[in-house]
C-alpha cells in the first residue's frame, strides 16, 4: 500500500480514529500490529509468513539471549535467522549467477539452478532494524523486551517497515510502552510533514523519474547534454523519492503520536563526504557506522586500517542497496572518496581551505557523479554513460527546464536553513507557510499525474 | 562516518509546520481557487505517451516504470497491447510493431504498445497482478506464447 493512494488514505482513516479510542489501553500495540500486517499484506499476504516468522525467531532467541552466559550463539543463530533469509530473498540470484559465471571460466561445465524469488518488501530495513535489536541487547545497551506484541509491533510498525527509517529498540519501543502523546499540534505537524513529502514524491520526483527513465533506459541512443542532465535529474529524484517517502512515514507517525528519527538533513548542502553520509539516509548510515564501520576496528586503529573499515563499510553499504556489481562499484566509488577526502583533511591543503559554497558544489559533483551506477542497469551501461558524457555530441537534451524551478527553491531552501540569521526566519511567517502549502495543493490536484507510482528505495 | 549524529525530535525544525488556523486558511484558499479553476483559461498537461512509445529492453525488469507507463498510456489510449516480445516488436522499429499497424489501420492513436522484450508469460502475469493497476480500467488485448 503506498502512502500516496486512495487505499492508504481510507486505511488510515480507520487506523487513526481506532488508534486514538485504543491508545490508552492494552490494546494499542495489538491494533497498531493488525494494521501492520494488514497494510503489509496488502502487497503480498504469503510474505507475511516472512516477517511473523523472523519477528518470533528474534523475540525467543533474543530473550534467552540475555540470560543465557553462550550470548555470542544465540546472537548468531538471530543473525542467520535475519541474514539468512535477506541473502535468499535478495542475493541468491546474485550469487548464483555469478557462481556459475566463475565455474565456467575455469572450466567447469556445470550450472547451478538460478533462484530468482521475489524481493520482499522492505526486507533489508525490517531486518536490519532486527539486527539492531538483537546486537543493542547482545551488548547491553537494551534490555530485551518481554512483550511479544510489543515487539512486533516494533519490528512491523506500518510507517516504517517498508523503507524506514530504520529506529532503533531504545527510540521506539519505549515509545510503545506508553500512551502516545496525540494532540491537535502532532497531528497537524504530522500533516506538515506528510504534504511535504507528498510534494517531493509525487509533484518532484515522479516528474524528474520520466525524465530519466527516457535517457537512462537506452543511453546510446542520447548524447552528453541529456546524459548529464538525466545524471543531475536523478540525484535529485531519488533525494525527492525517497526524503519524500520519509516525509511522509514520519508524519503519518506523528500524527499518530510518534517520533520516527529524522532520516534526511539537507544531504546535498554537505561540505564533505563524511558530512553527506551523516546527512543521507541517516538511519542507515548510523546502522552502518555502529554495526560494520565500529565492530570492525572503526578509526581507533592505525590510518590504514580505518582506511580499510570505511572502505569495507561503503562496500557493504552498496551491497546492502542491491544485488548487482554496479552497486558494488557505486559503493567502491564512495569508498575512494571518503578515503581521498579524510587523508586531505590531514594536509591543511589548499582543498580544505577553499570556500564553502565551492565544498559544497564538489561534494555535490562527487555525489552526482557516483549515482551514475546506482542508477545504470549494469557497470557496462554505467561506464559507457560516462564515456559518453565527455565523448559525444551537444544535442539539445529536451530537458523540462520548469523543473529547474522547484529544485532552485528546495536548495536555496536548505541553504538558507543551515544559516543563521533573518534569512531564515522568513520561512515561518505565516503568509509564506501558507502560500506554500496551497501552491503544493494546487500543484498536486491540478498538474502531477493521478497515478500512484512506487518508491525508488521499494526495490532494496 | 565517525562524525554521524542523529537528530533528536527537540531540536528538528520542520521546513513547513501549519498550525490547526492555518490549515484550515489552507483549506478554504485551496477549495476557493479549485472552484475557479475551471475558468482559468491555462491548464498544464499531465506528461504525454509517444505514439509507438515502447518501454527499452534495458528497463524490462523495473516494474516501476512499467507501472508508470501502463498508467500514463490508460489515460490516453482506448486499448493496450500486453504480451511479449511478438507484441513488444523484437527485431521491428518501433514503427513496424502490431501497435503501430493497427493505429495505421483505425487511423487514430488507439493502441498503445505494453509489450516487453524476453517477459516470460508467468512473469508477466505477476507483473500486470501486481504492479500495473491501471490496466483494470481501460480494454487490454493480450498474447502469449504458448510455448513459454
Amino acid at each position: 500500500m503506498l502512502f500516496h493512494s486512495v487505499d492508504f488514505l481510507v486505511f488510515f482513516a480507520i487506523v487513526f480514529p481506532v488508534h486514538l479510542l485504543l491508545r490508552r489501553t492494552r490494546f494499542m500495540n495489538g491494533w497498531l500490529l493488525l494494521s501492520s500486517y494488514f497494510f503489509y499484506a496488502w502487497w503480498n499476504p504469503v510474505y507475511l509468513l516472512l516477517i511473523i516468522g523472523t519477528t518470533l525467531v528474534d523475540f525467543y532467541v533474543v530473550r534467552t539471549m540475555e540470560l543465557s552466559p553462550r550470548k555470542k550463539l544465540w546472537l548468531c543463530l538471530s543473525l542467520l535467522s535475519n541474514l539468512g533469509a535477506l541473502a535468499f530473498f535478495k542475493y541468491i540470484r546474485f550469487f548464483t549467477q555469478n557462481l556459475n559465471g566463475l565455474l565456467s571460466f575455469v572450466g567447469v561445465h556445470t550450472a547451478l539452478p538460478v533462484l530468482d524469488p521475489v524481493l520482499p518488501l522492505g526486507i533489508s530495513f525490517f531486518t536490519f532494524q532486527s539486527i539492531s535489536y538483537a546486537i543493542d541487547v547482545y551488548r547491553g545497551d537494551f534490555p530485551a523486551e518481554q512483550n511479544l506484541l510489543r515487539y512486533a509491533t516494533y519490528v512491523s510498525f506500518f510507517p516504517q517497515m517498508i523503507s524506514g527509517p530504520i529506529c532503533r529498540a531504545g527510540s521506539l519501543i519505549p515509545q510503545l510502552r506508553s500512551a502516545p502523546p496525540v494532540s491537535v499540534s502532532a497531528f497537524t505537524s504530522g500533516a506538515s510533514l506528510f504534504l511535504t513529502g507528498l510534494f517531493k514524491k509525487v509533484a518532484l520526483a515522479d516528474y524528474l523519474g520520466m525524465y530519466v527513465d527516457r535517457i537512462y533506459g537506452a543511453p546510446e541512443n542520447f548524447q552528453s547534454p541529456a546524459l548529464i542532465m538525466a545524471t543531475f535529474s536523478f540525484a535529485w529524484q531519488i533525494y525527492f523519492d525517497f526524503s519524500g517517502y520519509t516525509d511522509m512515514a514520519r508524519g503519518v507517525a506523528r500524527a499518530m503520536g510518534f517520533h520516527l528519527t529524522r532520516n534526511f538533513n539537507a544531504p546535498y548542502t554537505a561540505s564533505d563526504l563524511g558530512d553527506f553520509w551523516g546527512r543521507w539516509n541517516i538511519t542507515v548510515s548510523m546502522w552502518f557506522r555502529d554495526y560494520v564501520y565500529i565492530p570492525l576496528g572503526g578509526s581507533r586503529q592505525d590510518r590504514f586500517k580505518t582506511v580499510r573499515n570505511v572502505f569495507l563499510t561503503m562496500i557493504t553499504s552498496g551491497i546492502w542497496h542491491g544485488a548487482s556489481w554496479s552497486f558494488i562499484l557505486w559503493g567502491a566509488v564512495h569508498g575512494i572518496g571518503r578515503m581521498a577526502t579524510r587523508e586531505l583533511s590531514f594536509l591543511n591543503s589548499a582543498v580544505s581551505r577553499m570556500p564553502l559554497a565551492v565544498q559544497r558544489a564538489g561534494v555535490f559533483l562527487f555525489v552526482t557523479f557516483a549515482w551514475i551506477f546506482f542508477r545504470a542497469r549494469s557497470v557496462g551501461d554505467g561506464c559507457m554513460i560516462v564515456l559518453r558524457m565527455f565523448s559525444s555530441g551537444w544535442a539539445d537534451p529536451r530537458f523540462p527546464v520548469i523543473l529547474l524551478i522547484p529544485i532552485a527553491v528546495v536548495w536555496t531552501y536548505q541553504i538558507i536553513d543551515a544559516m543563521e540569521g533573518p534569512a531564515r526566519r522568513f520561512w515561518d511567517v505565516a503568509p509564506v507557510r501558507i502560500g506554500l502549502a496551497v501552491l503544493m495543493i494546487l500543484y498536486l490536484a491540478l498538474v502531477s499525474q493521478s497515478s500512484a507510482q512506487t518508491f525508488i528505495y521499494f526495490n532494496f | 562516518m565517525e562524525s554521524m549524529q542523529a537528530t533528536r525530535p527537540d531540536q528538528e525544525r520542520l521546513a513547513l509546520n501549519l498550525s490547526l488556523r492555518d490549515w484550515l486558511v489552507v483549506a478554504l484558499l485551496v477549495l476557493v481557487l479549485l472552484a475557479a479553476a475551471p475558468s482559468i483559461p491555462f491548464r498544464p498537461r499531465a506528461p504525454r505517451v509517444e505514439r509507438d512509445y515502447r518501454i527499452p529492453f534495458a528497463l524490462s525488469s523495473r516494474y516501476d516504470v512499467y507501472r508508470r507507463y501502463t498508467t500514463l498510456a490508460a489515460d490516453q489510449f482506448a486499448t493496450l497491447l500486453v504480451g511479449d516480445s511478438v507484441v513488444w516488436g523484437q527485431c521491428s522499429l518501433k514503427t513496424d510493431t502490431l501497435a503501430h499497424h493497427l493505429n495505421e489501420l483505425t487511423k487514430q492513436p488507439r493502441f498503445a504498445n505494453c509489450g516487453l522484450d524476453g517477459m516470460h508469460p508467468i512473469a508477466l502475469a505477476d507483473l500486470l497482478e501486481f504492479h500495473a493497476p491501471a490496466i483494470a480500467r481501460t480494454r487490454v488485448l493480450v498474447q502469449f506464447d504458448r510455448s513459454g
